[in-house]
């Protein structure tokens, strides 16, 4: 077991595309970091780089204490879960997770207890004498998954596992793969492009995007106080709504209003200050869909509630998204509610001003 | 209806192809069961060994013949130290050519270097030049490779000698089969997914264990397809090894049936003809029956998701 660190470490490809910028991190012995951003954004070239398979442009990696940019994938001690799952189609199952412990010459009986420790983790005992062509996605993504965990590496690494099974299947393995990370208590880092899976499976979460680090937190502080306005339209389903509109000085407090005062809103007493040179000064204006919530009296409150038209409602059991029109600007809204809004009728929604997010449109970094 | 006449054609077709194929076979190995005083009395005729000798021949010809023919063939005409040359020769072609080619081809298909196209290229080139071509050049290149080599190599106690050696003779065949095998495999190589390699790497190989323990038993197909057309050429090449092997102690079978057929010009022994056909047929026939189900499997199906 061991930490992982990333120290300035940037990757550049034949031709000047620099796919990583300048990537600093530190995972902890143990912690359970996943890498997300939208495709393109660098993720998978850092855990490639991690992995030994890309080599770094500039920088450093250490795993435990060792800096390992010289060192071969194989001596680093780390196993990979590809995307594609990756299995040796000529050999068996249990060849496929016996191969990395028969190159490291590990005695036969030890490989022999390890693999079936391993397969019986991911019950996957009875498919051990199977070729792989022979098992279902999510039991080759088993197979995957055991051949990394028999050789016990100081660190897991994990490319997108899941984005080849369907949805039904998704849900099952990542509950599996954090049971395995309790169990295993190894480093696991662990890139995908679905906030969903970040957010409910790391310790920690990278957003990353265009190559560079965005954010570095928990999956709750990243919800809650994310430090831009790429984090705060990324996490989050459905996305955080954002207006661009500027705040205006007005009797000693200060205002949010959009560009045509569809929303008129005060500002909360916990964000003034932080918003008092931007009086006068346009601002991108966050907020989280369950933050807007249905008007009990449909009686405008100024300051606080807005008059907004339903365009599409969907039902979703337990709450109700709504697709809201304010004067042009599209607002999404999910509300607890026992009735359903009809469409293209006006509805009141409050504010909760006091969970509002503002972002500087030129730097688009948060406001705090 | 249209169905059943289609089906009815088909199977016509491939009937009469069956026959193309086998009635030749069988009328080679029907003769050689025979003596040339019976092949000459009825060339098409079921041999007596079937029918029983007929009265004006001793009874016990069939049985002799058969003797004489294979006998002959294989102690007196030498076929026996020709079959062990055509052995050697085959078995030490194929593996350079297999080995070579292997590691060429898998080279070019999945390492993108600087002049990856030019290389693929010049070998594919070779498939351009008729082989009758460089008899020639390649008889004076031989003196002079054979010249150079043992004065570059005399320190060691070495000689190398490339005319009339069974040497000589696998060198060409694997400089001649290089183009198109490794045509063939470059293509198999590429075929088969790279993230292979990479989980090898993973697992803790080097290139050259991904190469041997990964991606080689996955080429299997295209190394037995290779491997098959490469033993049905060499096996039966006549020309190169007729230029460049003098010795009697060094020739192919090929090359003795030829001696049977030719230097008995006026008195050709056609059992003895016929037995030979058979004892140079019977490998390839083996070799075809033993490999003839892996040309035709993919065993890279389920390394993906897929």
């Amino acid at each position: 077991m061991a930490k992982v660190e990333l120290k300035s470490v940037k990757k550049i490809y034949p031709g000047g595309v620099e796919a990583v910028k300048n990537a600093s991190l530190v995972v902890e012995d143990k912690e359970f970091v996943v890498l997300v951003g939208p495709s393109g954004c660098g993720k998978s070239t850092t855990l490639r780089m991690i992995a030994g398979l890309e080599e770094i442009s500039e920088g450093e990696i250490y795993i435990g204490d060792a800096l390992v940019n010289d060192v071969p994938p194989k001596n680093r001690d780390i196993a990979m879960v590809f995307q594609n799952y990756a299995l040796y189609p000529h050999m068996t199952v249990y060849k496929n997770m016996a191969f990395g412990l028969m190159l490291r010459k590990y005695p036969k009986k030890e490989i022999l207890k390890r693999v079936h420790e391993a397969a019986q983790i991911l019950s996957i005992e009875h498919l051990l004498d199977r070729k792989p062509k022979a098992l279902s996605g999510g039991e080759r993504q088993r197979v995957a998954v055991g051949r990394a965990i028999v050789r016990q590496p100081k660190v897991f690494l994990f490319d997108e596992p899941l984005s080849n099974l369907d949805a039904k299947l998704r849900v099952q393995m990542r509950a599996e793969i954090s049971k395995l990370h309790t169990r295993l208590q190894s480093t696991m880092i662990y890139v995908t492009h679905d906030q969903v899976e970040a957010m409910t499976m790391g310790d920690r979460i990278v957003v990353m995007l265009n190559g560079e680090i965005q954010q570095i937190a928990s999956p709750l502080e990243l919800y809650h106080h994310p430090v831009n306005k790429f984090v705060a339209g990324f996490i989050g389903s459905p996305p955080m709504n954002l207006v661009e509109g500027a705040i205006v000085s007005d009797n000693g407090g200060l205002r949010f209003r959009d560009g045509k005062n569809g929303m008129d809103l005060a500002v909360d007493r916990a964000h003034q200050t932080a918003l008092e040179h931007y009086a006068g000064k346009p601002v991108i204006f966050g907020i989280r869909p369950e933050d807007i919530n249905e008007n009990p009296t449909q009686q405008l409150v100024p300051g606080r509630s807005v008059s907004a038209t339903v365009e599409v409602v969907e039902p979703m059991g337990s709450e109700i998204y709504l697709y809201l029109n304010i004067l042009g600007q599209s607002v999404t809204a999910r509300i607890h509610s026992n009735r359903e809004p009809e469409v293209n009728r006006a509805y009141v929604v409050d504010v909760g001003m006091e969970k509002a997010h503002y972002f500087d449109p030129a730097t688009e970094k948060a406001i705090r | 209806m249209a169905a059943n006449f289609r089906k009815t054609l088909t199977y016509a077709i491939l009937i009469v192809w069956f026959l193309a194929v086998v009635l030749p076979l069988w009328w080679v190995f029907q003769n050689s069961l025979r003596s040339s005083q019976e092949i000459f009395r009825n060339p098409f005729g079921t041999p007596w060994l079937f029918t029983g000798a007929p009265p004006d021949v001793s009874p016990d010809a069939p049985v002799q013949a058969i003797r004489d023919n294979y006998f002959n063939a294989w102690v007196k005409s030498q076929f026996s130290s020709y079959f062990l040359n055509s052995l050697v020769v085959t078995a030490a072609s194929l593996a350079g050519i297999l080995a070579f080619s292997a590691m060429a081809a898998y080279v070019i298909a999945r390492f993108p270097f600087r002049g990856n196209r030019a290389v693929f290229l010049y070998f594919i080139s070779g498939m351009m030049v008729p082989a009758q071509l460089v008899l020639v050049p390649l008889f004076f290149e031989f003196t002079y490779l054979s010249r150079w080599g043992s004065r570059l190599l005399a320190p060691l106690g070495l000689e190398v000698q490339l005319h009339d050696t069974i040497t000589g003779l696998v060198t060409i065949y694997i400089a001649l089969s290089l183009p198109f095998t490794i045509l063939v495999l470059t293509g198999f190589f590429k075929s088969l997914p790279g993230e292979l390699r990479e989980a090898g790497i993973m697992d803790g190989c080097g290139e050259y264990r991904v190469f041997w323990h990964v991606m080689l038993p996955l080429a299997k197909p295209g190394i037995v397809t290779a491997a098959i057309f490469n033993f049905l050429g060499i096996w039966n090449e006549y020309l190169f090894a007729l230029v460049f092997v003098n010795s009697s102690d060094n020739k192919t079978l090929p090359l003795g049936l030829a001696a049977v057929s030719i230097q008995a010009q006026y008195k050709t022994d056609f059992g003895l003809m016929f037995a030979g056909l058979v004892i140079v047929m019977i490998p390839t026939l083996f070799v075809y029956l033993l490999l003839q189900r892996h040309l035709t499997r993919g065993i890279t199906l389920g390394a993906l998701k897929g």
